[in-house]
């Protein structure tokens, strides 16, 4: 009885498959492709859209506080040449820069402690502890930054008990530091704690066998293994912190202005979309070009020469 | 007395949840060819951790040269290990994986190159030095591994489970190729294994571990033939263990008595009567007839081995028997499972196991 229904199972799955294998067979991926369309559509639809329409804007003209279609190439002009412009977008790379330093340099040696110092239930609880700012308010943080660091906060009065200060502490690059760092840190973090938990342990047992001391295998087996890991550290801290709005308005009140507070200002000062635009679109090239530099640096020597083969 | 070049001394190893390695002592010559065979988790490996130092012994001693190690930490050891997983760096190229430990020992720039590429070469590498890890085939990928271990030129070399990954055609190729290094090199080869075919092919001596103890140290043709207790007799496989009690003495052989019958085994000492009478007898030393003399049983089956194949045999009472026998032999019996055969050695050819040590 079962023996003779897997056999017609069988056989009529068989002829099933006759037919349409060969169309199967020929366009591979026919499902895949399928499936992956909801992806495509929400693609197009929130992201492809709005970037084409961003770049379209830059083209058009604000006539008497009104945005009318147009193909004028002032604004681009306008904008790059400008040297409020230049400026911003010096200090904005510099300050993204030196949160990406930071938070690589500070992430770092706290991911090793409780990647490979901790023991398991203490691990679990640090990363717990990453994870729940991750998921808090960023406003709320800095808020409570502010009333750290404000002449009359709690910093400066410790500090005056012991008759120091008050000290400028909010309000130049240091507290934008602070708070800049207040959103990269933990992320940084984790992703570092992550790549090292992933790390092979034979790989740093085997450099002890062949004579490695423990202070050189951080150099020689950790960071190397880790390099994609950084190198995503490194974007990830630098894209937060280039288009962070946030920090740079509460911790330094917008001056010097950063590209994202000019971006509202010049919406702000005569509804200049278009320029606006500008400075968006800028932005994305750049952040584009950090991308890349970052999957460059990720794959490494060996990984690039296997990429060129 | 000479000093052995790696002693182990009551060696031992606990973990929070077990005792790993209980009590070793082994002395291991230079140039010896040592393989620590077992069941997994009897500790073979964990000794192996203990005498590259990447474990700490919780007890006893190991000595290396003459010197105790100690204290001593891993990477001042020299004692390169030729990992299962073979763990190379898979962000270096080859000639750089091969090189790494010359760059430890702060070797020049192209010394160390010349150097890498020579083992290479002398494993039959030459030509990859350049290429990523990831581009080998699991064979070249063992050679550099061991070409890494090697490029010290160290007394000593570890391997655990180094040909475990490889297909059975490979493997059979790498173990030539180990033995020839060990023939040209001259050092302490430690090799640990699950397979009992490695370690008879490789080994000068084999280490039979169980439970994080020693259970017997010899030759390998020794071990199979002389099991010291019942647990290597099963661990060696092609042996079949009875189960008996002594009742007398005659002629030079001891009368023996258990649940299958009556036997008759030799004996290099005397035996008082009453006393455990279990023996072995290889599965190669059996002889099959269709009737006559002997155990009977009845063919369960057969597996087929290379040359030989392998009888297993049902005997009345309970026993199955694992009788060896050439494709020929088999053929004249018509042995089919089903078939009811007897089963006769050689008093001689049985070993009687070595009376269990005192209970402490």
């Amino acid at each position: 009885m079962t023996a003779a229904s897997v056999t017609t199972r069988a056989s009529a799955s068989r002829r099933w498959f006759r037919l349409p294998r060969p169309r199967i067979a020929g366009s591979s991926g026919v499902l895949p492709s399928l499936l992956g369309i909801p992806v495509v559509l929400w693609q197009a639809v929130f992201f492809a859209a709005p970037l084409i329409f961003l770049v379209v804007v830059t083209f058009w003209q604000v006539k008497s506080f009104r945005l009318e279609p147009a193909f004028v190439v002032d604004n681009w002009t306008r904008i790059l040449f400008s040297a409020t412009f230049q400026r911003a977008l010096v200090h904005t790379f510099l300050v993204a820069g030196t949160t990406t330093v930071l938070a690589v340099a500070i992430a770092f040696p706290a991911a090793y402690t409780i990647a490979f110092r901790l023991g398991a239930r203490a691990r679990d609880l640090a990363v717990a502890f990453l994870v729940v700012p991750v998921f808090s308010s960023y406003m709320l943080r800095i808020y409570a930054w502010q009333i750290v660091l404000s002449p009359e906060g709690i910093t400066n009065a410790l500090l005056g008990g012991i008759g120091i200060g008050p000290l400028p502490l909010l309000g130049g690059a240091f507290s934008l530091q602070v708070g800049l760092l207040t959103l990269t840190l933990p992320i940084a973090v984790l992703i570092l704690v992550f790549a090292m938990a992933g790390i092979d342990r034979t790989l740093i047992e085997a450099a002890e066998n062949l004579g490695c001391r423990r202070a050189r295998v951080i150099a020689h087996v950790i960071i190397p293994s880790l390099r994609p890991a950084i190198a995503l550290t490194a974007t990830t801290s630098f894209l937060l912190a280039f288009g962070d709005y946030i920090s740079p308005l509460f911790m330094t009140g917008s001056k010097p202005p950063t590209l994202s507070i000019l971006i509202v200002d010049t919406v702000k000062s005569g509804s200049q979309w278009p320029r606006a635009s500008v400075i968006g679109v800028s932005m994305l090239v750049m952040l584009a070009l950090v991308l890349s530099l970052g999957q460059y640096l990720s794959r490494g020597r060996t990984g690039r020469k296997e990429a060129a083969r | 007395m000479k000093t052995p070049f790696i002693a182990l001394d009551q060696l031992d190893k606990r973990y929070a949840d077990h005792h790993a390695v209980k009590s070793v002592d082994l002395d291991i010559e230079a140039g010896e060819f040592i393989a620590l065979m077992g069941p997994s988790g009897c500790g073979k490996s964990t000794t192996l951790r203990l005498i590259a130092g990447l474990d700490e012994p919780t007890g006893g001693e190991i000595r290396i040269g003459g010197d105790s190690m100690r204290g001593v930490p891993a990477f001042q050891r020299n004692t390169p290990m030729v990992w299962q997983s073979l763990a190379l760096f898979p962000f270096l190229t080859v000639a750089e994986n091969v090189a790494f430990p010359l760059r430890m020992q702060k070797v020049g720039t192209a010394e160390r190159r010349r150097r890498a590429l020579e083992w290479l070469d002398r494993l039959g590498l030459a030509g990859m030095a350049e290429r990523n890890v990831a581009q080998l085939s699991g064979g070249q990928r063992q050679r550099v591994a061991i070409a890494r271990a090697l490029v010290t030129e160290p007394s000593v070399l570890l391997l655990d489970e180094p040909l475990s990954a490889l297909d059975a055609h490979l493997r059979v190729r790498m173990q030539t190729e180990l033995s020839r290094l060990h023939r040209e090199l001259g050092i302490t080869f430690v090799y640990v294994t699950h397979a009992q075919s490695e370690a008879f092919a490789l080994a000068d001596r084999i280490v039979i571990m169980s439970e994080g103890s020693i259970q017997q140290v010899g030759r390998p043709q020794d071990v199979y033939r002389a099991p010291a207790n019942a647990f290597v007799a099963e661990f060696m496989g092609m042996n079949n263990l009875v189960r008996g009690e002594v009742r007398g003495e005659r002629d030079g052989l001891l009368d023996i008595a258990g649940a299958l019958g009556e036997f008759r085994v030799p004996s290099a000492t005397p035996r008082p009567e009453g006393s455990s009478g279990d023996f072995v007898i290889a599965a190669d030393r059996i002889a099959l007839a269709a009737d006559g003399e002997g155990l009977a049983g009845t063919v369960l089956g057969l597996e087929f081995v290379g040359s030989t194949q392998t009888v297993f045999v049902e005997i009345e009472g309970g026993a199955e028997f694992r009788v060896q026998k050439q494709q020929h032999e088999i053929e004249a019996l018509d042995l089919v499972p089903g078939r009811k055969v007897r089963l006769s050695w050689n008093p001689q050819h049985a070993w009687l196991l070595p009376q269990p040590a005192q209970a402490h």
